[in-house]
């Protein structure tokens, strides 16, 4: 799905050629973009990788574009009516968030999911810690959870406050 | 021992793994219920009988809430409106009664207003709404790529063919200077005072020319965009015919010999159907030699009844052209050769799956059928059936488009005879205008349509007693000057001249077409026959 969005995201700013080129720059073809399969962390940087040079963005920007617009994409697509699902507004989706993965893992066992926990709450604020295996992506998740305020209709901003091995931790200012 | 414990649990507890749940008083009226059926039925309020929001739709609904209690039965509560539907068993207690309550699953959940707060984490029914919604969203991209899959598709076939025209029309003008140069050639070796030398050399030019001429023909034929023209064809000599094509297919490192013996055999099938099926074969057989082999083409005739799909007429034995591409490969294991016809599988890596299949498909199109027979290590053999039109030994018309020369010589005179020759190849007028003026005829060259039409047009235009004309020009159609010849003469002899074979509906029967690159052989036989009924 991750792979499915990308491609949505090149060749919407950039065109079907800009994404032909990174398609065989990678050597990639129609399975490799398949929901419902699992690949291998190292494809998906490279397409990745790809399309930020393609893109000509920092690495960080593409990323958190990529956040942005891979959350429009599920929530445009077949994936509408599950995200439906999670949550009625912001705090309630992002608590479920987990839940979601976790059920999801049940039907890709080898899916790799992050966590996602409220830390804390308050009027107008949300702390928000994000567990994962894989380093480097918080840009994404920045841009995730900003295209979860556009989601559920709030103007807001979205803030890294700390980085530690174990968990990142994101403020979410409403 | 009593079967009865009881602890102590935090209502947002208990509606964290129940979110239905309902508190009812002695009365049956509801005191306290969770967030989630707050949620879900605005009029619910405490205070209210159950009756009025519920229905029971269970087994034992004739049985009241207190008969059913702690027995462990599930009751089933129904809802109209909204409609929302709640399943649990009902536990008694010192004031009243809970219905430890879930939300009973429907095919519209996915899209309403339950959410996954109003199911407990393990509920297994938002799992199975999870599934549900994977595969509703793999069945749209399934849908997507598949639309996708045919666009690709399409694109490839519109960009084939273009490539195919192009090679065509390349392959044309090739063979015109390969025209040209047999002609001139044939002009150098018609010279007396050419030394022996110059006569060794202007042979190996005619003789490469023709081997070049081959290929261009093949590669016009299978470039040709009248795919689905059937005519009878002598199998043999299109094999024989196109065999330095079909060479160049196989490649250097494969040796390809034939053998045919299907005789004068006749088959009603499209020329460019047969070339494509076997270079089809021919690529296969060389896939799957990367290090080189041994390629055979043969022919034979086979008196047998077809059984397979599709065939018709199965029940009485017929006779076929059997066409047997047979390799020195690896072979194929069992289970691949049963498989091998099927549309898209491939065991190569970028394999399309096309070629075999469109072999069978063809070969049943025709009338006959494809069969493949191969063994790991054995080699593979693909063979065509295909029903012969008319045997050895029968006649008639053969590929219209293709001189006929019985062997005999017959003299005619062709003095006094005079020729509209029309030819926008400029050396090729030249050398053809020279030749028939060797000949004896009168010849009026002229460089293309315009002229040709102009001088047609003139009170001369009627004298001419044969028009020789190319038809594919740079400023008309030769066939359209034949017809304009016709109309202004109607006795005018017509002669057309080309490397792409006219449809026949275009030509007369009475006109004669001579294929390039020209034969100055065939051509005086032709033009013997046009003026064989002549009085001097």
């Amino acid at each position: 799905m991750i792979h499915r969005g990308l491609r949505d995201m090149v060749r919407k700013s950039h065109g079907q050629d800009a994404w032909d080129e990174i398609k065989i720059s990678v050597g990639v073809g129609p399975e490799h973009f398949i929901s419902a399969n699992c690949y291998d962390d190292a494809l998906t940087m490279e397409l990745l990788a790809a399309a930020t040079n393609r893109m000509g963005c920092s690495a960080d920007e593409c990323l958190r574009n990529f956040g942005r617009h891979w959350l429009e994409f599920a929530q445009n697509g077949p994936y509408a009516a599950m995200l439906d699902f999670v949550g009625r507004d912001l705090p309630e989706f992002l608590s479920y968030l987990d839940d979601m993965h976790r059920a999801l893992k049940d039907v890709m066992p080898s899916a790799e999911m992050p966590s996602f926990q409220v830390i804390e709450e308050s009027p107008g604020k949300l702390l928000l810690a994000y567990i994962s295996k894989r380093v480097g992506l918080e840009p994404f998740v920045a841009g995730l959870l900003e295209g979860l305020l556009d989601r559920f209709g709030k103007n807001g901003h979205v803030r890294l406050v700390s980085n530690d091995s174990d968990k990142s931790i994101f403020e979410i200012e409403m | 021992m009593d079967d009865r414990f009881s602890f102590n649990l935090k209502w947002s507890v208990i509606t964290r793994f129940y979110p239905a749940s309902i508190i009812l008083d002695a009365e049956f009226n509801v005191a306290v219920f969770g967030p989630s059926l707050e949620r879900q039925l605005p009029q619910l309020r405490p205070g209210i009988p159950l009756s009025d929001i519920f229905t029971r739709e269970d087994a034992s609904a004739s049985l009241s809430l207190a008969e059913v209690a702690d027995s462990g039965t599930l009751i089933d509560l129904v809802s109209e409106s909204p409609n929302v539907r709640l399943r649990g068993p009902v536990a008694s207690g010192d004031e009243g009664y809970l219905v430890l309550a879930r939300y009973l699953p429907s095919p519209l959940m996915l899209g309403s207003d339950l959410k996954m707060s109003d199911f407990a984490p393990s509920d297994p029914i938002v799992q199975a709404m999870l599934m549900v919604g994977v595969q509703k969203a793999m069945l749209e991209e399934a849908e997507e790529a598949a639309k996708e899959l045919v666009a690709a598709r399409q694109k490839s076939v519109e960009i084939l063919q273009r490539f195919s025209r192009l090679a065509g029309f390349m392959a044309h003008d090739f063979n015109n200077l390969l025209s040209i140069v047999r002609l001139n050639t044939e002009r150098l070796l018609n010279d007396g005072n050419l030394s022996a030398r110059n006569q060794r050399l202007s042979t190996i030019i005619q003789e490469t020319t023709n081997r070049g001429s081959e290929i261009c023909r093949s590669l016009m034929t299978l470039s040709s965009q009248r795919y689905d023209s059937s005519l009878p064809l002598h199998i043999d000599q299109l094999i024989s015919d196109n065999l330095a094509f079909l060479r160049s297919v196989a490649g250097s490192r494969i040796s390809l010999s034939v053998s045919l013996k299907a005789g004068g055999a006749q088959l009603f099938s499209s020329r460019e159907g047969i070339l494509n099926s076997l270079v089809n074969l021919i690529i296969n057989a060389r896939d799957a030699m990367p290090g080189g082999g041994l390629v055979w083409i043969s022919t034979s005739l086979q008196n047998e009844i077809l059984i397979g799909e599709g065939i018709e007429g199965a029940s009485e034995p017929k006779d076929f052209v059997v066409i047997e591409v047979r390799d020195t490969g690896p072979g194929m294991p069992e289970e691949v050769a049963s498989r091998a016809f099927e549309s898209l599988f491939s065991t190569k890596k970028n394999g399309t799956g096309i070629g075999l299949a469109s072999v069978l498909d063809f070969s049943r199109e025709m009338g006959g059928d494809a069969r493949v027979e191969s063994h790991s290590c054995e080699g593979t053999c693909v063979a065509m059936y295909l029903p012969v039109h008319l045997g050895v030994g029968q006649h008639g018309s053969t590929d219209a488009s293709e001189p006929v020369s019985d062997g005999k010589a017959h003299i005619v005179d062709f003095r006094g005879k005079s020729v509209l020759l029309v030819e926008d190849e400029v050396y090729a007028l030249e050398a053809l205008a020279e030749m028939l003026e060797d000949w004896g005829l009168s010849v009026q060259p002229c460089g293309g349509f315009a002229e040709a039409q102009a001088l047609l047009e003139q009170p001369e235009g009627a004298a001419f007693d044969l028009i020789l004309s190319d038809i594919v020009m740079k400023d008309g159609s030769g066939i359209e000057l034949a017809e304009l010849a016709s109309a202004r003469k109607p006795d005018i002899r017509v002669i057309l001249m080309s490397g792409f074979i006219p449809a026949s509906e275009t030509m007369r029967p009475d006109w004669q077409f001579l294929r390039k690159p020209l034969n100055s052989k065939v051509l005086k036989e032709m033009l013997t026959a046009a003026f064989a009924g002549d009085r001097p």
